[in-house]
């Protein structure tokens, strides 16, 4: 099961080659640089209450391997464990940031390694980080308890710290505004009442808001091509259906109903699997994010093999190969997802064909890929 | 000499139906219990009920405890066997009980004859009840054979049956004056007072009152893989105290009416669980709990006998969050109970070795909250009782049906449909010689439990549709009593095999992060072995030697599905291994015990993952103690030593437990 590995030497190739004919024609060689995809890395959430902490699954494109199962790369690489609430990661630079929720700390590693390079603690109100965006140098961090900071990468400090919230979760920059969907989840005995999504111009670190409970309601993920942004609203889980929206302006645009999504380019991959509804009505659909209109499956699966997706719990998408990650818990035999049992991630290719599936860790939440820049 | 069951009733002096573990029944006998106690401790030299009882049972008195060195309530429960105490740590922190591999929620808890009940969440904290003021405390398995009981008193898979507040006896003119103070390691303080008199020739009363404060901030060790970090347990403060008046009123021999106040406050910090590199918390949880119970016991009539009770229970909870991610930086959940209780009992006993039994229990619970989203559930139940007893010289043979009705009603939406369950149990015991206090016992036992109101409606958690979770259990003992011989005073062995099944197990399945639905999935089963030895030898005239030990294996399988990886695998924080030993010498200088508890590996899942591995344990401690008689009174001088060897280990995953600690008591007896 190498697959991977072969089609992104292969892409590799052929895009040096090309490159390389291209400068052969200008007759002037220059040094350059192509950037592939050298591996990902699945952030597990653990389970607390099962005594298991977040940990990190690795996996090489080039090689094919990973961390084995159960294993956390993160305290293989320190020796000591990841902490607890591990949601996603940020590769920015050479450094990859891991936002630590109920640990309340941003780790600092070494992209390649894992190695820990520093760790950002935020102090006061503003804590519980949960999800970051990076742009000109700064890292931007939402912070559970309804905050959103802003990170220098060069020395580590948060330099300040807006409102946003409550309950600010993902976050997303694009056109040069920060989005933050602030989900006001635990407030669900009052009906998300104070849900909203803060459009934070970066420039001037300021903040409006999009609020209207009509027609957003407990937003909770955001993702973006880097031009056009896309929110979740996660519903009530009850009457109002977790539904994918775009965001225009000041405004949002439903797309489609569904609970997970992820954005490459043009095309806007959305997993629609509420809980209770037969794994047979569950749609794996690409969207275009311009016309909105449905283009089709995003993956081939069939049932009983690998390529098969039990119970998602996310999708990423590669910008740089295309290729399409769906992580998933496993079912038990009455059909339940097994929250504290190892989860998978299953690779497609930008066409949706099965490439390989990896074991994670318990309650794997995130991908965050990594990329080489390679002489040419 | 030659012992039959029959003659051990006899030689009793009390009615032959209630000896055989009839602690339940106790604290609202009609007789003093001062002279029950009395005798029953020289029949405990002789046949201990231990022995004689046809399902498992464990029993503590005061006096015991005290030889044993029990410093708690868990540390008493942690002396019998079966048994698997959740314990979240240190003073403050809560104490729940399963036993046999049933969760907590099917261990019931008598308290004073009457059940204890939470109708919210379905398990009893054992962390609200000190044992100061414990007279007995016993731990039934299955069925009781005293089968005069209320009928909730036997609608549990298991029961801790908890005996406070005697009063004196009518004839006794004597003030009783019991006053006890304990300081201890993490400044804690726990002052206690008990007095009683019989003020007339037949009204006495009990009144005693209990004060608990410990800032609980022990330290503890975390090992981060290559870091180790000492941390302390922070906000872990608890400032509790509770009060209670006992009555009882014998207008003529045959009759008396017993009448009992309540109240307790436990106004604590919760630590919350330790989370890698974060240890803060803000949380607070106020504990309200009042109640008044009668009970009224007639035995005019020579082959009847009557008992009622009645009991009004309040019960308020107030938690307090603080974490910035509420709307205004904190979270109040605050929830309110009450339950009103009747129970009529008749117990007919047309020949000598047989009798009959008839209960009838109406049990009103319900519950409000300051959340919106509270609907108010309410629920009425009818519990009705039949039981028959027969005996002979060598066998006793119990059998019991439960007829339990559920009405549910809810003040907002929909309710939980009515429910009815049928549930038989048989107990036999059977003496094979004459000469030999041998026993062999068996016992089966169907029992269920309702959902609890937070199963049923608790916000997007609860289901509506949730069907009872039904156990069955099987046990099969032997039990041995022997001496005195020689310089052996006694020797004392039970064992017992068993055989659980649990199906239509409730479970949480979670839909996100916010969002869990609870559903009738899984079915578990049990198997296991629990063994208990107490030897007493007399070395001299004025010394004693005491070992008390326990020992349970026990094996919970989850088997839902042999497709899933749980299956047969051992369910999560259940100990394969545990058990217990104490020895104590008895001296005329310095009483000294020294005891263990040990607990094997558990872990943190279903399947039992590697990573989710919680370490086994064991825990020593020795006690010191010596009595001072002063006139008629005395004085008692006790120091106890916890975890000596400062043993870090956890119960529940991330909340670890107090390493070694000291405790001073210092008591007055008049």
């Amino acid at each position: 099961m190498k697959r991977l590995h072969y089609l992104h030497l292969i892409a590799a190739l052929l895009l040096i080659g090309g490159m390389t004919s291209c400068n052969d024609d200008n007759g002037t060689p220059t040094i350059e640089t192509v950037e592939t995809l050298s591996g990902l890395y699945v952030i597990n959430n653990g389970n607390m209450a099962a005594n298991i902490p977040s940990s990190i699954t690795s996996y090489d494109s080039f090689t094919g391997s990973s961390t084995p199962a159960l294993q956390d790369a993160f305290k293989t690489a320190n020796g000591v464990p990841l902490g607890e609430g591990a949601q996603q990661a940020l590769i920015y630079g050479s450094k990859m940031y891991i936002p630590m929720h109920d640990s309340n700390l941003i780790w600092v590693v070494n992209k390649q390694t894992l190695k820990i390079e520093d760790y950002i603690r935020p102090e006061g109100e503003a804590s519980g980080p949960r999800s970051l965006a990076a742009a000109d140098g700064k890292v931007y961090a939402s912070m559970f308890s309804g905050y959103v900071a802003k990170i220098d990468t060069v020395t580590l400090k948060i330099e300040k710290t807006l409102k946003t919230g409550p309950n600010s979760d993902q976050v997303a920059i694009a056109n040069g505004k920060l989005y933050v969907a602030n989900s006001d989840g635990y407030n669900y005995d009052g009906g998300y009442a104070d849900c909203s999504i803060s459009v934070i111009d970066l420039a001037s670190f300021s903040e409006s808001k999009i609020k209207d409970i009509s027609k957003v309601l407990n937003p909770t993920d955001l993702a973006t091509n880097g031009k056009e942004v896309f929110v979740i609203c996660k519903g009530d889980y009850g009457e109002v259906p977790s539904t994918v929206k775009k965001i225009v302006g000041n405004d949002v645009v439903d797309v489609a109903l569904g609970n997970y999504m992820a954005v490459n380019e043009d095309k806007l991959y959305v997993i629609n699997s509420p809980y209770g509804i037969p794994r047979k009505d569950m749609g794996f659909d690409v969207y275009s994010t311009i016309t909105l209109k449905k283009e089709g499956e995003i993956i081939r699966q069939t049932e009983g093999s690998e390529s098969w997706i039990e119970s998602p719990s996310g999708i990423f998408a590669d910008p740089i190969s295309g290729d399409i990650v769906i992580l998933s818990y496993t079912l038990s035999e009455a059909g339940y997802s097994q929250y504290k049992e190892p989860c998978y991630a299953n690779i497609y290719d930008t066409k949706g064909n099965f490439i390989k599936r990896i074991e994670c860790g318990i309650g794997a939440l995130g991908v965050t890929f990594v990329h080489k820049t390679q002489l040419k | 000499m030659k012992f039959t069951i029959s003659d051990i009733f006899r030689q009793t002096g009390l009615n032959l139906l209630l000896v055989s573990g009839c602690l339940p029944a106790w604290g609202t006998q009609p007789d003093s219990l001062y002279n029950e106690l009395k005798e029953m401790e020289v029949v405990t030299n002789r046949v201990k009920k231990e022995v004689t009882s046809s399902a498992p049972l464990f029993h503590l008195n005061d006096e015991k405890m005290k030889t044993l060195g029990v410093t708690d309530l868990t540390d008493a429960l942690h002396r019998m066997p079966g048994l698997n105490i959740r314990d979240y740590g240190g003073a403050g922190g809560m104490k729940t009980v399963s036993v046999r591999g049933f969760g907590t929620t099917h261990t019931g808890v008598i308290y004073d004859g009457v059940a204890l009940s939470d109708a919210q969440n379905g398990s009893i904290d054992l962390s609200r009840y000190s044992l100061d003021n414990v007279d007995d405390l016993s731990l039934l398995i299955g069925d009781n054979n005293n089968i005069f009981t209320t009928a909730k008193a036997s609608a549990s898979a298991a029961t801790i049956v908890i005996n406070t507040g005697s009063v004196p006896s009518p004839g006794d003119s004597l003030l009783h004056l019991d006053a006890q103070l304990r300081i201890g390691s993490f400044k804690l303080i726990n002052p206690y007072i008990k007095i009683a008199k019989s003020l007339t020739r037949n009204f006495s009363f009990a009144a005693a009152g209990e004060y608990t404060y410990a800032k609980n901030n022990y330290p503890y060790t975390i090992k981060n893989g290559l870091h180790v970090t000492h941390e302390r347990r922070d906000n872990s403060r608890m400032n509790s105290g509770h009060i209670e008046l006992n009555t009882r009123w014998r207008p003529n021999r045959s009759s008396s009416l017993d009448a009992k106040l309540y109240f307790y406050d436990n106004d604590r910090q919760l630590p919350g669980p330790v989370v890698l590199y974060n240890t803060k918390s803000d949380d607070t949880l106020h504990d309200k709990n009042f109640f008044g119970q009668l009970t009224y016991n007639n035995s005019s009539l020579t082959k009847f006998r009557f008992r009622g009770v009645a009991k009004f229970n309040w019960d308020a909870t107030y938690y307090h969050e603080v974490d910035g991610k509420y709307t205004g930086g904190y979270k109040d959940e605050n929830y309110l109970q009450r339950e009103a209780y009747i129970s009529g009992a008749v117990l007919y006993t047309p020949l000598e070795n047989c009798s009959f039994s008839y209960a009838a229990d109406y049990i009103y619970n319900n519950l409000s909250s300051n959340l919106p989203s509270t609907v108010g559930p309410r629920r009425h139940s009818i519990l009705q009782n039949l039981s028959a007893q027969f005996r002979t010289d060598h066998i006793s043979l119990t059998g019991r049906l439960l007829y339990s009705v559920f009405t549910n009603s809810v003040k907002k939406g929909e309710s939980v449909p009515d429910q009815s369950k049928l549930s038989p149990s048989l107990n036999v015991s059977v003496q094979p010689w004459r000469s030999y206090l041998f026993f062999i016992r068996g016992a089966y036992k169907n029992i269920f439990r309702i959902p609890t109101f937070n199963e049923s409606y608790y916000y997007h958690l609860g289901s509506l549709s949730l069907k009872p979770e039904e156990t069955d259990q099987f046990n099969l003992g032997l039990t041995w009593q022997y001496g005195p011989k020689n310089w052996l005073s006694s020797l004392t062995l039970t064992g017992d095999v068993y055989y659980n099944k649990v199906k239509d197990k409730i479970v949480a399945i979670p839909m996100n992060m916010f969002v869990w639905s609870m559903t009738n999935l899984d079915k578990v089963r049990a198997f296991g072995a629990d063994l208990t030895l107490e030897g007493v030898a007399a070395l001299t005239s004025r010394q004693k030697l005491l070992l008390a030990g326990n020992y349970s294996w026990q094996r919970v399988q989850p088997r839902t599905s042999k497709k899933d990886p749980d299956y047969n695998k051992q369910v999560a924080y259940t100990p394969v291994h545990s058990g217990a030993i104490s020895l104590t010498w008895q001296n005329p200088w310095v009483d000294v015990v020294v005891k263990t508890t040990g607990t094997g590996e558990r872990y943190g899942t279903n399947s039992n993952l590697p990573i989710s591995r919680l370490k086994g344990y064991m825990e020593l401690g020795a006690s010191l103690m010596r009595r001072f008689p002063v006139k008629r009174a005395f004085l008692d001088v006790r120091l106890d030593m916890l975890n000596l060897l400062d043993t870090q280990y956890e119960i529940v995953a991330a909340y670890p437990m107090p390493g070694r600690s000291f405790q001073l008591t210092l008591g007055f007896k008049l």
